[in-house]
């Protein structure tokens, strides 16, 4: 899925990661660059068919070391990608959710299951469930 | 309105599949922080995200309940509560439409009774300390009007309210005062256990248009249990046999 490069510098300040854009697609890896931006000097380039390239170079003030830099970036990555699984998975629901809270009408709530009203005021002839409800 | 039980099958033991709803999740320490559209949360297992995503969460476990009950699940025995959902969803975001219409004022810490689900940290009843200034009123009335909402419900809450009968009418009098001023419509409500309403209290919530607004905790029995130190006369037999509340009763009281 991916490889690290690390570089011959001394310090390993910087490092490589090729990853399949079957995996994380490349909006999810800008995602994950952004949030690793506070840490790390990142750049994303394509490497060939369907597969990305990150360069990391890492700041002086980040608290996370590069032994540890691959398992992190690809945990938030993989993060991300999960989280473009939901967006699609939900959207249809979600636009019903939000056209069902703000409708005006009310003309999207759907009427539960189960009939409604109390036995003894229903069997009265003129009682208020008759009137109201279970037309 | 009263309603029926559901039929015998809307029970089932175990819903054959289950249906994802819109949430966010972020690692969280140890845990998977999981917030759904309404904003409510669960602090859930590692892994929760990717089982929900492929559908292996176990639908018979305690953890797919709470999926279920915070609404980041459903189910064919649950497609009423999105309805629950969207009605959360929109008071979250009523704000959006007109700026914050609710504005609760806490005139007193005060409350004489211990109701063990009570939110509030309550203090004796005699420390006057606790209750609210003129200054935090007058200050608070002038916040709420800047809201650029055009209808406001000043919601005068405690402790119990009414220990700090004079500082409501305070309030009342200021906040319709300010309400002719900025040409705002103003709704007016106390939370009140209704333990210590007077006459003369009721009297002037009816005639100053204050909604009451009160609970029950069932039967006396059960009402009683929920706090050691209160008895049903001491609540809603109390104001009930007031003369002033059995006009009133049928005005403006909601039951909660």
């Amino acid at each position: 899925m991916e490889q690290q490069r690390e570089s011959s510098l001394p310090h390993k300040t910087t490092a490589s990661l090729r990853i399949s854009n079957e995996v994380v697609s490349v909006d999810a890896l800008l995602k994950t660059c952004y949030w690793f931006s506070r840490d790390f000097f990142c750049d994303v380039q394509k490497d060939g068919p369907g597969f990305s390239l990150v360069s990391l170079k890492r700041k002086d003030s980040s608290p996370i070391q590069m032994e540890e830099l691959r398992d992190t970036f690809m945990n938030h990555a993989l993060d991300f990608a999960l989280r473009e699984r939901v967006t699609a998975k939900t959207a249809d629901i979600r636009d019903i959710l939000l056209a069902k809270a703000f409708s005006e009408s009310g003309v999207l709530e759907d009427r539960p299951e189960g009939v409604f009203g109390d036995p003894i005021e229903e069997a009265k002839s003129d009682g208020m469930f008759k009137i109201l409800g279970n037309s | 309105m009263a309603r029926s039980f559901y039929p015998p099958e809307a029970f089932s033991p175990r819903p054959s599949q289950f249906f994802l709803l819109p949430f966010r999740f972020t690692r969280f320490n140890d845990q998977e922080l999981l917030v759904n559209e309404a904003g409510e949360f669960l602090l859930a297992p590692k892994g929760t995200a990717r089982g929900l995503v492929d559908g292996t969460i176990d639908t018979t476990s305690a953890l797919y309940k709470d999926l279920k009950a915070k609404h980041f699940a459903y189910d064919d025995t649950s497609s009423p509560l999105l309805d629950v959902l969207a009605t959360k969803i929109r008071t979250k975001y009523d704000h959006l439409d007109g700026g914050t219409k609710l504005h609760i004022f806490v005139v007193t810490l005060r409350c004489e009774h211990s109701c063990h689900y009570c939110q509030v940290s309550r203090q004796t009843a005699s420390k006057d300390e606790f209750d609210m200034s003129r200054e935090t009123a007058d200050r608070s009335i002038s916040l709420m009007f800047d809201s650029p909402a055009s209808h406001v419900t000043l919601e005068l809450q405690g402790g119990e309210p009414l220990l700090a009968f004079e500082m409501i009418q305070y309030i009342v009098s200021g906040a319709k005062e300010q309400a002719e001023v900025r040409r705002k419509t103003l709704n007016l409500v106390v939370t009140t256990n209704l333990a210590c309403a007077t006459d003369e209290m009721l009297l002037y919530f009816r005639d100053e248009g204050v909604k009451v607004s009160t609970s029950l905790d069932g039967p006396a029995f059960l009402h009683n249990k929920t706090a050691p130190d209160r008895v049903m006369t001491a609540t809603s037999g109390r104001s009930m046999e007031s003369s002033a509340a059995a006009s009133y009763w049928d005005m403006t009281m909601s039951l909660r």
